[in-house]
């Protein structure tokens, strides 16, 4: 359809979209310098971080100990399965830790499977759990305070 | 991100574009052309869109999406859509891609356009390169669930683990796919994936935009699209939202593409691109419905003996969409009911709808009929979180009116784009492109708000917190991608300029292109070198948010044995008491903690007598 400009509503109407046309280029533009320095300063920040500790944004987030994290990730075997037990004995000032534990272990441990329900001969991650409860259940090789890594008995 | 993972990434474009030119063709030919019918950008998202669409479903089937996988899918894909062109009479001498339409008038304004957005792609691939998952939603399920898929498969255990089990699976396939073919679960990947991503998505919009309008008008959307706010801050996070309303846009700009310019060839493309977006979140799925209830209501008479097309589509998201809500059911009974009887609405809607546009004057009875079977369902989802509290109907409103006009979210795009569409209504009267769009937008911006009413929106400290905002860009992109699309309509608007200009513009398109976008370029390239771009410095500090629990930092420094240096160093010129902690960058700083502002002032000014320039920063312990 390709309209005249014979009517002078026709003609206003096609100046109003003319104008606002130009208004969205002029908008975009004037946009691009923050947009490149919100990304250059994004990009510069990502990079600021050490290369070993980039996928451990979410522990930063939640005050999760990446020490922790680091020795599960050394001590449960890549495709073991594992079962975090949480008690209120490992307290934070971040109100994101305590429900993050559980996804912020998987999301580090992963491809270890994380179980719902504790199995014999699976390994078994304490959270400020209640470790006498596991006495003669389980036998712990890293220990931390209230944080303890082991395997339950078969 | 190892040279491996950069290698997968672009192998597995490889494949998508492999595949998609194979559902363009068959497209093109079953629809009677005798070429491709697109540009390769369209095949390119077709195929990303189509494959990772089957490697869900034979994920929800149990077939792991593995390299081996992942490249029979896309190989299949591109044989049978080629089969099926070959024997429709598409030959290899005609099988190419559709001529660029000619650049229009003010061709260099949508070339320096088209050029700063490569530079705000080109920025956004930079930033996303070795940058972890930082987002919550990303890190507690949508980054989860693509990695058990590739890790495990589509393990019930571990996908009832996560935080939103239920929402579905199209973008942890589409990570998942690139894991498989890169052969390993790096975290680093889907931000760079989420890039690239977009890169397709405009320049798909930009081969499909470009058929009906000119370049003037259709680079200044997308470039205003990457450079809105709340697309800068989200498009490296590996959610759902953005993804779903990429999707959504380019299907719903593909539908008037073949109501308003008969392709028919098309059809296939918008049909992939709309069961992408209704696999994508939940919120993908309602506004398909939407988009489907206006196709019905708002059908024109011609379209009326067209509806097969359509109907088609309809049943084929509708099937796509099925196996998931059929395995959360059976694995999760977590709203899946809800989720199967949207499904079904859709099917009903989407499907059928069409068909029953033939009917005339009973489509609006029809309509209003298919609002009922899609709303009965459409609310038990809603509700499905908690309850309704009808009572914050007002404040809903205010929060979603609020965020989708916020300037801090899309700078000026709604109060453009919105005014835009109204002047092509009054000056297209006849149109039914804009009254559609309008139709689509206010079903949207209904169904989010009643989305909201589920909410307890007193408890969000501040309303952009809600999922408010997320849900209005949905319906900003969706104006960005059929704006120009509508004022094209219009036909040549740049009659307004006087022809002296206009012919020497035309006539001078490739000098007064090279006079205009080389300097632009040249002083951004300048600028970035110069750093006018850049902060001074990454920020790793800590800004202060509990002025009574404030601490004095002496510094920030990379290594733990530096930071007991410089821990040694303040204690020899009388600082006791420090301790050593991280900060967000990963690094170490020696501070004083749990100090009020007032003292940690001091101490900076005592510390600067002896030559150290200290920061105040909040007490934390790891950043």
């Amino acid at each position: 359809m390709r309209p005249t400009a014979s009517s002078a509503g026709e003609l206003n109407a096609r100046i109003v979209v003319s104008v606002l046309t130009a208004v969205l280029l002029g908008t975009g533009v004037i946009e691009t310098p923050w947009a490149l320095s919100k990304l250059t300063a994004d990009g510069t920040r990502a990079r600021a971080v050490i290369p070993a500790l980039r996928t451990d944004a979410p522990a930063f987030q939640t005050d999760i100990p990446r020490d922790y994290l680091a020795a599960a990730q050394a001590t449960i075997p890549k495709h073991a399965s594992y079962y975090v037990d949480q008690g209120p004995k490992y307290v934070s000032g971040n109100p994101l830790m305590a429900p993050s534990v559980k996804p912020v272990t998987a999301f580090e441990l992963y491809p270890r499977r994380p179980l719902t329900e504790p199995q014999p001969g699976a390994w078994l991650i304490c959270y400020g759990c209640d470790l006498d409860r596991w006495n003669g259940k389980a036998s712990f090789s890293w220990e931390e305070g209230p944080l303890a890594i082991g395997r339950i008995e078969p | 991100m190892t040279a491996g993972d950069l290698v997968a990434l672009a192998a597995a474009q490889a494949l998508y574009f492999l595949a998609g030119t194979g559902i363009t063709a068959a497209s093109a030919a079953l629809a009677g052309r005798a070429s491709l019918g697109s540009r390769p950008a369209v095949s390119w998202l077709a195929g990303l869109a189509g494959t990772t669409l089957v490697v869900m479903d034979l994920a929800i089937a149990g077939v792991r999406p593995t390299r081996v996988v992942v490249v029979a899918v896309a190989v299949v894909i591109a044989a049978a859509g080629s089969l099926v062109a070959l024997r429709r009479g598409l030959t290899i001498r005609t099988a190419r891609f559709d001529r660029r339409p000619p650049l229009g008038p003010f061709a260099p304004v949508g070339l320096v356009c088209a050029a700063v957005t490569g530079v705000v792609l080109a920025a956004m691939l930079d930033a996303s390169w070795d940058r972890g998952v930082a987002n919550y939603d990303s890190w507690t399920f949508w980054v989860p669930k693509a990695l058990i898929l590739h890790y495990f498969g589509l393990d019930a255990g571990s996908i009832g683990n996560v935080l939103a089990p239920s929402d579905p699976i199209f973008a942890p396939a589409l990570q998942a796919s690139v894991f498989g073919i890169a052969g390993s679960g790096d975290t680093m990947l889907p931000s760079v994936l989420y890039v690239v991503l977009l890169i397709a998505v405009v320049l798909a919009a930009a081969a499909l935009l470009r058929q009906i309008a000119p370049a003037a008008l259709v680079w200044p959307a997308l470039l205003l699209l990457v450079v809105m706010p709340e697309v800068v801050r989200r498009v490296m996070a590996p959610e759902g939202d953005l993804p779903w309303q990429y999707f959504f846009g380019l299907g719903t700009v593909v539908v008037l593409l073949w109501a308003v310019h008969r392709r028919t060839d098309l059809l296939p493309v918008g049909a992939l691109f709309l069961a992408a977006a209704a696999t994508t979140k939940r919120e993908g799925l309602l506004a398909f419905v939407v988009l489907s209830v206006a196709s019905g209501i708002l059908v024109t008479p011609e379209l009326r003996h067209r509806w097969r097309g359509p109907a088609a589509c309809g049943i084929f998201v509708a099937l796509v969409a099925a196996p998931w809500w059929v395995w959360t059911q059976m694995h999760l009974h977590t709203a899946g009911s809800a989720n199967a009887a949207l499904a079904i609405g859709a099917l009903v809607v989407g499907g059928i709808g069409w068909n029953v546009a033939r009917l005339g004057r009973w489509a609006l009875l029809v309509g209003a009929v298919a609002v009922v079977v899609i709303g009965v369902p459409a609310v038990r989802l809603l509700r499905s979180g908690g309850e309704t509290h009808i009572d914050q109907l007002p404040a809903a409103l205010h929060v979603a009116a609020w965020d989708l006009f916020d300037p801090s979210n899309w700078v000026l795009a709604s109060f453009v784009c919105l005014p835009l569409l109204a002047a092509t209504v009054y000056f297209d009267r006849h149109g039914r492109v804009v009254p559609f769009v309008l139709f689509v937008s206010a079903g949207l911006f209904g169904v989010f708000v009643i989305r909201l009413l589920n909410f307890p929106l007193a408890w969000y400290p501040h309303p952009s917190l809600t999922p408010a905002r997320r849900n209005m860009a949905s319906i900003v992109l969706l104006w960005l991608f059929v704006t120009p699309f509508a004022v094209a309509r219009l036909g040549d608007i740049t009659q307004l300029v006087p022809r002296r200009l206009a012919v020497l513009l035309d006539r001078n398109v490739p000098f007064a292109t090279a006079a205009v976008c080389a300097p632009a370029l040249l002083l951004v390239f300048v600028a970035s070198a110069r750093g006018e771009f850049s902060v001074a410095a990454p920020s790793c500090e800590v800004p202060v948010t509990n002025p009574a629990d404030a601490a004095f930092v002496f510094g920030h420094v990379p290594t733990n044995s530096a930071a007991h240096a410089l821990q040694q160093q303040v204690q020899k010129v009388g600082f006791m008491g420090t301790v050593i902690a991280a900060d967000p960058c990963g690094r170490f700083r020696v501070m004083i903690p749990h100090v009020s502002t007032h003292v940690a002032e001091q101490e900076r000014q005592e510390a600067a007598h002896v030559g150290i320039h200290g920061t105040i920063e909040q007490t934390t312990w790891t950043g």
